[in-house]
């Protein structure tokens, strides 16, 4: 892991997530907009898990490997599939579901951070 | 009324997973997931260090599983599933939570319900509250 790296993910994390239960609030379903953020946050999660694989594969070890690589998993999977579903409900609360789902990315970062060591 | 439009829906109970019960049921899922993953870590490898508290783990994991999946689907017997599950779950959270204040030794690992989740923000004790809420208010709204 490379701490600058997880702190930009988990801004991104924060920003998409946090705008999108804002347009959510406002009743807003603007799903151009909802579908680039959702992408920017699955982007930044790849980059993140591939440059760990890299620092793998150059020598470096998370300290709690099982975990470690079950939270890199997860965070490739959990907001696109969350997002997807949350968004297939046509209510705000479905846009709210998209948002939770893009803000979990944060928080598997900040462990995913914690396990490495 | 937002949400609930399928096609083909009869009237009775709303859905569980309709309009705020989407949200209820993305967190529901994402516990199960992390609860799952969590309990099968310890259990694969440290199991010997805190058997009481890893299989406490499972055994959450597998409620939440059960509420997810009752929440997730329509119908009579995902309400029941759905009830007892997220019933379940707030019993266990209070009694664990408490088990783990008074007697600390018997955790020396910690679990989803240790502290009252306290180590996941007191959302695992919110959640079965908020479950059960939604499960009658979706009853009521016949």
């Amino acid at each position: 892991m490379i701490d600058g790296l997880a702190y930009a993910v988990i801004a991104v994390s924060l920003v998409v997530g946090l705008g999108i239960i804002g347009l959510a609030v406002a009743n807003r379903r603007p799903l151009t907009l909802l579908a680039y953020g959702l992408v920017t946050v699955e982007a930044v999660a790849l980059v993140q898990v591939l440059v760990a694989i890299v620092q793998v594969v150059r020598g470096e070890r998370p300290d709690e490997p099982a975990t470690f690589v079950g939270y890199a998993l997860t965070s490739l999977l959990v907001s696109p599939v969350g997002a997807v579903w949350a968004l297939s409900d046509k209510s705000k609360w479905g846009t709210a579901a998209a948002g939770v789902a893009a803000l979990v990315l944060s928080v598997l970062t900040v462990r995913m951070l914690q396990v490495w060591g | 009324m937002e949400g609930g439009t399928s096609p083909g829906r009869r009237s009775g109970p709303s859905r569980t997973s309709s309009g705020p019960g989407r949200l209820l049921v993305l967190v529901y899922g994402i516990f199960a997931l992390s609860a799952t993953a969590r309990a099968a870590v310890q259990i694969a490898t440290k199991f010997d260090e805190a058997p009481l508290a890893y299989l406490l783990s499972a055994f959450a994991a597998v409620v939440y599983i059960c509420a997810t999946v009752g929440l997730a689907r329509s119908g009579p017997g995902a309400r029941r599933l759905a009830t007892v599950a997220v019933t379940v779950e707030l019993i266990g959270v209070l009694v664990v939570g408490t088990i783990s204040l008074a007697q600390p030794d018997d955790f020396p690992d910690a679990t989803v319900w240790s502290g009252y989740g306290d180590g996941y923000g007191f959302v695992p004790l919110v959640l079965p509250v908020l479950g059960l809420l939604w499960l009658r208010h979706t009853r009521e709204r016949a």
